[in-house]
């Protein structure tokens, strides 16, 4: 076996039916509770490598804040990865690249957001999953 | 740091040397054979008691809900480090798997233990209840539940007869998890090589050996006392290695009191 190990975390949420935006509220195997978002700590690096979406039509956005109870931002255009799938086919977005978020205070704070943007309503959920790595160390 | 590190399994007539910073001393061995050619050991879920109370990074409490969970910020503080009960009945110690006594003097264990989920900080009593990282002498201690002097995920160890240690686990993530360790161990018949010119080019490197540098800062003395009763000598001195002629001396009059 090989230092570092690192375990590919999978985690799940689903958006809330009938409502055009929110926070995805998270869980993974290894969660024993649910979260509202990750708060790596400092030295690490957060790294999402796949998106698998399957459900009403929404955009999925990553969202990061500096400090934990900030004001959630996109995390930029690139990682703001625009999703928009129907109610039929799974979609499943591989990053060639991950998403790289590095938690240079331990303040930084990451969230799943949707949005149903100009969709009249959304009518059932949609059940979205990403799958993340925890990197120590900025080097 | 995310630098590759690959942990062996050792093999007969490998070397193995093991250094004891706080007495800048090592600990030399020839392995004889390794008894397990099956070195994982997925033991399950950490030992966490339910309802017990850790510390947390912050500064406060928290409750482990659950057997085998870390709740979110908390850490194993100082002597409360875990031990981990052999999960197959008759192990010499029921409490702890890997604990002998001098009896099993012919026999060490180099163990490499990796945390579930990986990102947890770990480190080790050694022996157990005793604080081991520090940072400039004594002026700060680091490790599980501080800032640094921790690794991730993946902490190795060698285990003697007649010591306990135990092991340290943090999460400072903000969600409680569910915990589990898998351990890669070699279970090593070893012998002290007996010539003293063969030692010093051990320490040296001058002959290939896998060297394992224990996290003890502080010469807590129960580590020589017990040292000295199970293989009749606390270390080989690291400091004379750059005299050749003083090392070789020095050894050679060790290893005329060398039990295995």
């Amino acid at each position: 076996m090989n230092n570092p190990p690192r375990d590919l975390m999978t985690f799940q949420g689903t958006t809330v039916s009938g409502t055009l935006s929110g926070i995805v509220t998270l869980n993974s195997d290894y969660l024993y509770a649910t979260t509202s978002g990750i708060q790596p700590p400092k030295g690490v690096k957060m790294k999402i490598w796949e998106f698998r979406i399957t459900g009403q039509q929404v955009t999925v956005q990553v969202m990061f804040t500096k400090t934990s109870g900030g004001t959630p931002q996109v995390h930029d255009a690139f990682m703001s990865t625009y999703v928009s799938g129907n109610s039929t086919p799974a979609l499943i977005i591989p990053l060639e690249r991950p998403i790289v978020i590095p938690s240079l205070a331990g303040t930084e704070f990451v969230q799943i957001a949707w949005n149903a943007g100009i969709l009249t309503s959304n009518y059932g959920p949609t059940y979205i999953e990403f799958d993340a790595e925890f990197e120590s160390g900025m080097i | 740091m995310a630098q590759d590190k690959t942990y062996p399994n050792l093999k007969d007539n490998d070397y193995l040397v093991v250094t004891i910073p706080a007495t800048q001393s090592a600990m030399a061995f020839r392995v004889r054979t390794r008894v397990n050619n099956t070195p994982n050991l997925f033991y399950g879920p950490m030992t966490l008691t339910s309802g017990a109370t850790l510390p947390t990074i912050a500064g406060g409490t928290a409750t482990i809900p659950s057997a085998g969970v870390l709740p979110a910020g908390a850490y194993t503080p100082v002597g409360g480090g875990l031990s981990f009960p052999s999960p197959i009945t008759g192990a010499y110690d029921a409490t702890d798997m890997w604990y002998t006594n001098e009896d099993y003097r012919d026999r060490i264990s180099y163990i490499v233990g990796y945390s579930k989920p990986s990102f947890l900080q770990m480190g080790l009593e050694y022996p157990k209840g005793i604080q081991q990282y520090r940072f400039q002498r004594d002026n700060v201690f680091t490790g599980v539940g501080t800032q640094f002097g921790f690794s991730r995920g993946v902490i190795e160890t060698v285990q003697f007869p007649d010591i306990r240690q135990a092991w340290r686990i943090g999460n400072d993530f903000n969600f409680p998890v569910y915990t589990a360790m898998e351990f890669q161990y070699n279970e090593l018949i070893i012998e002290t090589p007996r010539d003293a010119q063969t030692i010093y080019n051990l320490l040296a490197g001058k002959i290939p050996a896998y060297r394992v540098d224990l996290p003890i800062q502080s010469a807590d003395p129960s580590i020589s006392i017990n040292l000295q009763k199970v293989y009749g000598y606390t270390g080989f001195d690291m400091t004379l290695l750059p005299s050749q002629s003083d090392a070789v001396q020095s050894y050679s009059q060790i290893l005329q009191g060398v039990l295995v």
